[in-house]
């Protein structure tokens, strides 16, 4: 269980939410909404241990995150771009946390002829499997998807979607989805939704 | 002209500058070190290109002879200096106080007058070549640390190097993998734009009587001992020599300015 105990963060002093309370068990999809400055990306953040809280804890499973090594809960950034380095090809960045066999990038629908080519070559779409598939390999328990489907169609928001809840709910996985879309969550989320307004 | 066909152009005529530098003073062995009482201050002509000087001495291949140590001290001395602009910056990574502590040595160092600077250093450093070599390298470091601080930071804080620490990467890892691939074009650019700088302050240093020793043959020293030839009418002992050297500064510096629009156009236009 990934929980959150009156949680305040933000930037400098000032917090952009606080008092939060959450929690997420393994293997459901919690939904996180809010419009734009609302705070979702720093407490999607500050869940992955990337921003410093400034009130409360987060606990995994009663204990606090390790601060350093592998992070149970990994992080799925917006632009996955900009999460890859841009000197790597995509089969370097694919095993960065470990391995990852042909059966699983053929699961995901990365073709072979991708591993060869770098970010910049690839669609948005495209990286975000690459992405995933990344984050999976360090075998997370937990999961944060920051508006992961923000840039692309509907068709390929769709597809990714559908990806990774159908992985969250077999490998046992629990996964905060954030998005500003409240229909498409309503749609995957399993332990239900949560709403940050702004201020 | 295209930045790529700039670059190319620049790197070969540095390249065939080198080549000719490093090469010829082994062809010409003591021709332009040994004096020749009988060839005393020829005006240039067909037996001496560029000329003689009051010690019967070939200009040509005084000059080539010249060079080819200037580029030597040059090569090392921009070698360090980029050597101290990493470790600085490295420095600065390391956290809130190291960051305060280079900068403060970076903007001390800045804020001394540059011909001051390396005049005292290489006077600190006891004169010849190696004080040369060390007052350049020790003086050339600051604005180049900056720019890699900046750039530094700047991956550092990057996404993928984030998530590279989340997925359990180690801080060496991130290090040599992820930031100084980054880090490299820089330090290439910095070290091609470095070189002329070098080059020129060592020969501001032995002209100045503060630098490479006055038998050796030097742009530097020559220049300072046509100094004296001039008012005799005797042009070519300072035209040669500073037209040599300014057209090996200016491909070096064309090659880094090159490089760096290359590598940012942006920053190239600034």
């Amino acid at each position: 269980m990934l929980e959150a105990r009156n949680l305040a963060a933000g930037f400098g002093r000032k917090p952009l939410f606080a008092g939060l309370n959450l929690a997420l068990p393994k293997g459901q999809i919690l939904g996180l909404e809010g419009p734009s400055g609302a705070g979702k990306t720093t407490l999607g953040r500050t869940l992955a241990g990337l921003h410093p809280a400034l009130q409360g804890e987060v606990t995994l499973d009663g204990a606090p995150l390790p601060r350093r090594g592998r992070q149970p809960v990994q992080y799925l950034h917006q632009s996955p771009l900009l999460a890859m380095n841009p000197r790597w090809r995509i089969g370097k960045v694919l095993c960065e946390a470990a391995p990852v066999s042909e059966a699983h990038c053929s699961a995901f629908g990365i073709e072979a002829g991708w591993l060869q080519r770098y970010p910049h070559e690839l669609s948005g779409g495209q990286l975000q499997r690459v992405s995933i598939l990344r984050a999976l390999a360090a075998q997370p328990a937990f999961l944060i998807a920051d508006e992961i489907t923000a840039s692309l169609d509907q068709i390929s928001q769709v597809q990714i979607w559908q990806l990774l809840g159908g992985i969250c709910r077999r490998e046992g996985i629990g996964l905060l989805a954030i998005s500003h879309d409240a229909p498409l969550l309503s749609r995957i989320v399993t332990a239900g939704q949560i709403t940050l307004s702004r201020g | 002209m295209s930045g790529r066909l700039s670059a190319v152009l620049a790197a070969a005529l540095a390249l065939v500058l080198i080549l000719a530098i490093a090469v010829f003073p082994l062809l010409l062995g003591d021709l332009g070190l040994r004096a020749e009482f009988s060839a005393r201050n020829l005006a240039p002509g067909a037996s001496h290109l560029f000329g003689t000087d009051q010690m019967g001495r070939d200009i040509l291949a005084r000059s080539l002879h010249g060079l080819a140590l200037s580029l030597w001290v040059g090569l090392i001395a921009a070698g360090l200096s980029v050597l101290i602009s990493a470790l600085i910056a490295m420095a600065s990574g390391l956290g809130r106080r190291a960051d305060q502590v280079a900068g403060f040595v970076t903007d001390g160092f800045l804020a001394m007058p540059h011909l001051m600077l390396l005049i005292l250093l290489a006077f600190a450093f006891g004169g010849g070549t190696t004080a040369v070599i060390l007052a350049v390298a020790v003086s050339h470091w600051p604005r180049l640390a900056r720019i890699l601080r900046a750039e530094l930071l700047q991956i550092r804080a990057a996404p993928y190097v984030e998530t590279a620490r989340a997925l359990g990467r180690s801080r060496l890892h991130i290090t040599w993998h992820h930031i100084l691939p980054h880090l490299l074009p820089q330090m290439l650019v910095g070290f091609l734009l470095m070189f002329p700088h070098a080059i020129l302050h060592e020969a501001a240093l032995t002209f100045l009587g503060f630098g490479l020793e006055p038998s050796r043959p030097a742009i530097g020293v020559m220049l300072s001992e046509a100094m004296r030839h001039i008012s005799a009418g005797r042009w070519w002992l300072a035209v040669f020599p500073g037209v040599m050297l300014l057209a090996l500064v200016l491909s070096f510096e064309m090659l880094g300015t090159a490089l760096r629009r290359l590598i940012s156009p942006r920053e190239a236009q600034c």
